[in-house]
């Protein structure tokens, strides 16, 4: 089993990213058609379905990785000292 | 923060899970749940094979990116009536919270509703409360190993249905029932389905109460929504103690009783496993099992029912409980002004959309005839449910030829991409940048109309 601050850790980062990710799904692709995106970066062969899982992905990722090291910096520098020792 | 209280937070945000077994309950507000998850999932697994006029009732196509929701058809730009109507959930959330505490959490949760359905399913393989508890002490064996399979084999199934339904809102439920049949979905089809399948079978079938406990956000919350005036379960302490075992009949003032008989079904009953004796606790979903169990209890034991029941902490005070406090009629207020807006909003907003695009490539060109011209693509949306012919007039220059054919043809919910040329004297460009408003109008109908403005280049010393 996982220690209990690794799975705060990726549960306390995935999680919560997920509706951000949800959320900006939304809001960036009412804006933005995906296939444009898609397109410019020379796929052309993309279903739209597969375009809206990719930047879902992405978005999960990036919110993810904010949320990972949110947690990380809010733990105490001297939590980390007496747990070394 | 201390390292002490660092490491005890942690520990008990994911302490080691104990089994719950909640025991079947039956009642007013059983009855209630049970007619609330029978109208929900009833509408989740049947809106989407319900077609109004040749089209799903509610469909999401990612595809046309537009969706249908009845007779209303949302295009990316209506994004904003989205996020309105989140906005109104959070205040109708809010709402019913100071009303009635976590109405949301006890009926209409997707978490309950579907915990409520595995529960079932569960009781219905493994038996009662007391005969899965059994069952889990057993030996392994043939039988309790076909007993676990067989449940495990409904709940896949069941989720499985629940993610093609899912995905069904998505891409048409009927077309992707003949592409599971022939088994020809995209990886995206196939990916979203078993996505959802394994969340509904982990969350309603493994975490449950703990999806709510450690996973929910509103949990965490929603205690700040609860004032003194809010509808809350609780025990009546005054009444039910001092607690402890007693024969029906036997006099409560000679042997020191309160109306409590500890039985401990509240407890059993509770699908977070809390003791609603031990006063309000964040854990509380508000589901009222514990008050139909200790309903049934007391009227067994002719006592007067509302042990434990729904009051506020005003009324257990002894004060009067008010309904309509100011953050009452705030809530109202808004939410009703809002739902007023979107409504009005839609109903109002033009059928037709008209986008232009300056051509990149160049900015200007200069014909045989010596006029200058300047290269578009626009784009006509009939957002209505009807077609339309569109006719197109370009103003904000003298004499300015456009190279449209007109009527302008485009059927309903479709979007028309089609190249512009526009050609001007040289004279008539007193600039190097004119603007020019398009007007598109539509032949049957003198309310149907857009305008849209775009730029005219020409060359610097006209």
């Amino acid at each position: 089993m996982l220690a209990l601050d690794k799975k705060l850790l990726i549960i306390g980062s995935l999680w919560p990213s997920f509706w951000m990710a949800t959320a900006l799904s939304g809001i960036i692709f009412s804006a933005i058609d995906p296939l444009i995106i898609a397109s410019q970066m020379g796929f052309n062969h993309v279903s739209y379905l597969s375009a809206y899982s990719i930047g879902f992905f992405f978005f999960w990722l990036v919110c993810a990785w904010s949320g990972f090291f949110s947690i990380i910096f809010s733990r105490s520098v001297t939590k980390k000292n007496v747990s070394k020792k | 923060m201390s390292v002490k209280n660092n490491d005890s937070i942690e520990s008990s945000l994911f302490e080691k899970r104990k089994k719950l077994y909640p025991r079947e309950v039956h009642g007013l507000f059983a009855n209630l749940r049970l007619l609330s998850v029978s109208i929900l999932l009833g509408a989740y697994y049947l809106l989407p094979w319900i077609n109004l006029s040749g089209r799903q009732i509610v469909l999401f196509d990612l595809p046309e990116r537009k969706f249908y929701i009845f007779n209303w058809i949302f295009w990316p730009q209506d994004f904003i009536y989205l996020a309105l109507l989140l906005i109104c959930a959070a205040f109708a959330l809010f709402l019913f919270t100071a009303l009635a505490g976590r109405l949301w959490c006890g009926y209409a949760c997707p978490q309950t509703v579907w915990t409520e359905v595995f529960l079932w399913i569960e009781r219905k393989v493994e038996g009662t409360r007391s005969q899965q508890m059994k069952l889990d002490k057993q030996e392994s064996s043939f039988t309790k190993f076909r007993i676990k399979a067989t449940k495990h084999t409904i709940w896949i199934i069941f989720s499985l249905y629940t993610g093609f339904t899912f995905v069904g809102f998505f891409t048409p439920i009927r077309e992707l029932a003949q592409g599971i049949m022939s088994f020809d979905l995209g990886p995206s089809e196939v990916f979203w389905l078993l996505f959802y399948s394994l969340a509904t079978y982990g969350n309603a079938g493994w975490l449950r109460e703990q999806v709510c406990m450690y996973m929910c956000p509103y949990a965490r919350f929603q205690s700040a929504m609860l004032d003194k005036d809010s509808l809350v379960i609780s025990y009546d302490a005054l009444r039910g103690e001092p607690r402890g075992g007693r024969k029906k009949g036997d006099d409560l003032e000679a042997k020191q009783l309160g109306s409590c008989i500890d039985c401990s079904l509240c407890v059993q009953v509770c699908p977070t496993g809390i003791d609603i004796r031990n006063g309000l606790q964040y854990e509380c979903i508000g589901c009222a099992a514990c008050i139909d169990v200790c309903d049934d209890v007391m009227d067994k034991m002719d006592y007067p029912r509302g042990l434990v029941k729904y009051t506020t902490e005003n009324k257990m005070e002894g004060r009067k409980t008010t309904i309509l406090r100011p953050r009452i009629i705030i809530y109202v207020i808004l939410l009703v002004s809002i739902l007023s807006g979107i409504f009005y909003s839609i109903e109002t907003r033009d059928s037709v959309a008209l986008n232009i695009l300056r051509d990149r490539n160049a900015l200007y060109r200069e014909n045989f005839e010596g006029t200058i011209s300047n290269s578009y693509t626009i784009k006509v949306l009939n957002m209505d449910l009807i077609d339309h012919d569109y006719t197109l007039k370009v103003t904000g220059i003298e004499g300015l030829q456009s190279s449209i054919k007109e009527p302008i043809k485009v059927k309903a919910g479709q979007v028309l991409e089609m190249p512009l040329l526009l050609s001007a004297e040289p004279e008539s460009l007193h600039h190097t940048s004119l603007t020019i408003k398009l007007t598109l109008q539509a032949v049957d109908d003198i309310n149907v109309s857009t305008e849209s403005e775009g730029r005219f280049i020409g060359p610097i010393d006209p």
